[in-house]
Parts: structure tokens; C-alpha cells; sequence
């Protein structure tokens, strides 16, 4: 596995993959953010360590992955302190923070599940077996996630008033918006990165969140607008209060 | 000073305390061993709380008991409670 210095000596597949590993990156620094943001609304100190842990997760998994941009000419000087708002590729779900506490948890049921989805198709890579551990190494630790955000979804439905159902319907929408069109050209698949395409995994999200809510027939698939390199409609970029909330701050106090 | 009231359904996901007991143990020559308890209202909260609360090894393996499936021999009738997280 060669080392590129610049993007001009990337294949096309190789530009891609690193697109899409910058994405699923991105979506990790933010959902770490949101666990950040968050973390004071523990209900309980069993749940503020939990939210704890995963934020801490989520930075690891995002730094580990930038690290494995380095194969792709990306620097951490690039990613950590000269993007701005409009650099960030995270999903479009991310976007809009919680409007409550279950919204909060269909939030994090959706990013946790597309994310993890989304690496499940690298475990078994061949092109690039470092990428293959890593993705299977960050979906062992993503279990967890996975279990306490379908743990509160449960507890919530308990009481009839809960709006959980309601808010995993907006987050639905808005989470299908990170993958493309259905059978377009899909060169991550096909030069063998991906074990699946990204129609393959955007039905293998839908079906697993079917297990957990009620999913519509015929959802809207995203605009034509959506672009690969951000997997997302639209500008690039996330909100700027956003983009202040969840940056790299105080280079100084930064590890060299 | 106002003491904090919890609500109980609302910010422990459950209207009644549901334990789970914890077990763990470091390699497979250990044995499995009672490392503490979590309160959650369901199998998977419990999982999530307990993998991320008892987090100061790398568990060879972990699982969870629900308290109710406990049969106690020694302790039966006593006012002992379990140890709360």
C-alpha cells in the first residue's frame, strides 16, 4: 500500500475512497461534538459516563481515520486546524441540533447506525487490509452505542406521550440524505474497496433500522444535487454556530 | 436548599429500579467474577451502561444478570440490597 504525498498521484478509486473516509470521519468528529454537547444532560451518572465514553469513542475513531488519510496526501494540519465550516463533510443529519431528549436519542440511533452501516462494507477489504481492521475494530466499540441509544428508544415508547417515533421519522429523512441515488456508478465498489455498493448499503441501513422503527415505503430519495465527494445535497459544509461548537480550539494546549 | 427530585421515568428511562448484576473476567483463566450492578430499564441500556461504567479493563468477556432471575439461598428474607451504580 503506497503512501501519496499529493493528490495528483491518487487513482480515481483512490480519490474516492479517501472522499468517503473523510466523510465517514467527519461524521464521527461531529457526533463526538454532539456527545459533548450533550454530555450534561446525562439522566443519571450511569448514562453521563456512558455519553462520556462514546464521545471519547467517537474522537478516537475520527482521529484514527485521519491518520489513515495520510495515505491519501491529507495532513493533520489539514484537518485539524485549516478547515473551516464550509470544509466539513459530515452528514446533513447532524446538522440540526437535538430538539429534545428523544429527539436526541433517533439522532444518535441514526448517525450511529448509517456510520457503522457504511464501514461494515470495508471489514472484509482486501485493497487496503489496514482500513479492513480499522473498520472492524470501530464497529466491535460501536455495539455499544448502538445498544444504549435502541435501550432509550425502548424506554421512551413506555410512555404513551413520547414523541421518539416522531422524531426518528424526521431523522429518517434526513439521514437517508448521506447516500446517493439508487445503481449509480459506484467506483468504491467497484475497484474492490467496498464489499458493497451504496445502494446495497443504504437498503442493508434500512432494513436494520426497520427493526428498531416503522419505516415508510417510498421515501424520497436525495436531490441530484448529491455529490459523492460529500455525500450530500446542496452546499458543502456545515452551519457555522455548528462548526464554533465542535472545532479544534487552543492549538497551543493541542499534543504535538 | 431545594433537594433535587428525580424523576424516575423520566431520567432513568424506567418507573421502577431494575438491576442488572455484572460479571467480568480479564482472561480465560480468571473466573468470571461479580464486578458491580447498573440500573436500566431494559436488556440493552443495561448492556450499554455496564460496558461503558465497568470500562477499567479490557474484559476477556462481561455478561449481565437480571437481579429478578436471582434465586438467593443464604440471603432470602434479609433487607440486603444490592450495591447501586
Amino acid at each position: 500500500m503506497a503512501v501519496i504525498n499529493s493528490i495528483e498521484g491518487l487513482s480515481e478509486a483512490d480519490r474516492f475512497l479517501g472522499d468517503e473516509l473523510y466523510c465517514i470521519a467527519d461524521a464521527k468528529l461531529v457526533l463526538a461534538g454532539w456527545y459533548m454537547m450533550v454530555l450534561q444532560n446525562g439522566r443519571s451518572i450511569a448514562d453521563f459516563t456512558s455519553i462520556c465514553a462514546m464521545m471519547q469513542g467517537q474522537y478516537g475513531h475520527a482521529r484514527a481515520l485521519y491518520q489513515h488519510l495520510g495515505r491519501f496526501g491529507v495532513t493533520l494540519e489539514e484537518v485539524e486546524w485549516t478547515r473551516g465550516a464550509k470544509d466539513i463533510r459530515s452528514p446533513k443529519l447532524l446538522d440540526r441540533p437535538p430538539q429534545s431528549w428523544s429527539d436526541f436519542v433517533a439522532a444518535i440511533f441514526m448517525a450511529e447506525q448509517a456510520i457503522s452501516t457504511q464501514l461494515s462494507a470495508y471489514r472484509t477489504s482486501l485493497a487496503d487490509r489496514t482500513l479492513a481492521r480499522l473498520a472492524d475494530k470501530i464497529l466491535k466499540e460501536s455495539r455499544f452505542h448502538l445498544s444504549y441509544s435502541v435501550g432509550w428508544i425502548k424506554a421512551l415508547r413506555k410512555d404513551p406521550a413520547s414523541t421518539v417515533d416522531e422524531d426518528a421519522r424526521r431523522r429518517l429523512v434526513e439521514a437517508l440524505d448521506w447516500w446517493g441515488e439508487p445503481d449509480q456508478p459506484d467506483i468504491i465498489f467497484s475497484s474492490g474497496y467496498r464489499d458493497a455498493s451504496d445502494s446495497d448499503l443504504r437498503e442493508r441501513f434500512l432494513n436494520v433500522v426497520g427493526t428498531t422503527f416503522d419505516v415508510p415505503d417510498g421515501i424520497a430519495g436525495p436531490a441530484k444535487s448529491w455529490r459523492p465527494s460529500i455525500r450530500r445535497t446542496g452546499s458543502p459544509g456545515i452551519p457555522e454556530t455548528l462548526f464554533e461548537k465542535i472545532r479544534f480550539k487552543n492549538r497551543e494546549l493541542a499534543m504535538p | 436548599m431545594m433537594k433535587k427530585v428525580i424523576d424516575r421515568q423520566l431520567e432513568l428511562g424506567g418507573d421502577k429500579p431494575e438491576f442488572y448484576e455484572v460479571f467480568a473476567r480479564r482472561d480465560s483463566a480468571e473466573p468470571l467474577t461479580h464486578i458491580g450492578s447498573v440500573e436500566a430499564p431494559n436488556e440493552q441500556l443495561a448492556e450499554a451502561r455496564a460496558w461503558f461504567v465497568y470500562d477499567h479493563h479490557t474484559w476477556r468477556e462481561m455478561c449481565i444478570v437480571p437481579l429478578s432471575a436471582i434465586v438467593t439461598i443464604t440471603e432470602r428474607d434479609s433487607k440486603s440490597k444490592v450495591k447501586v451504580v
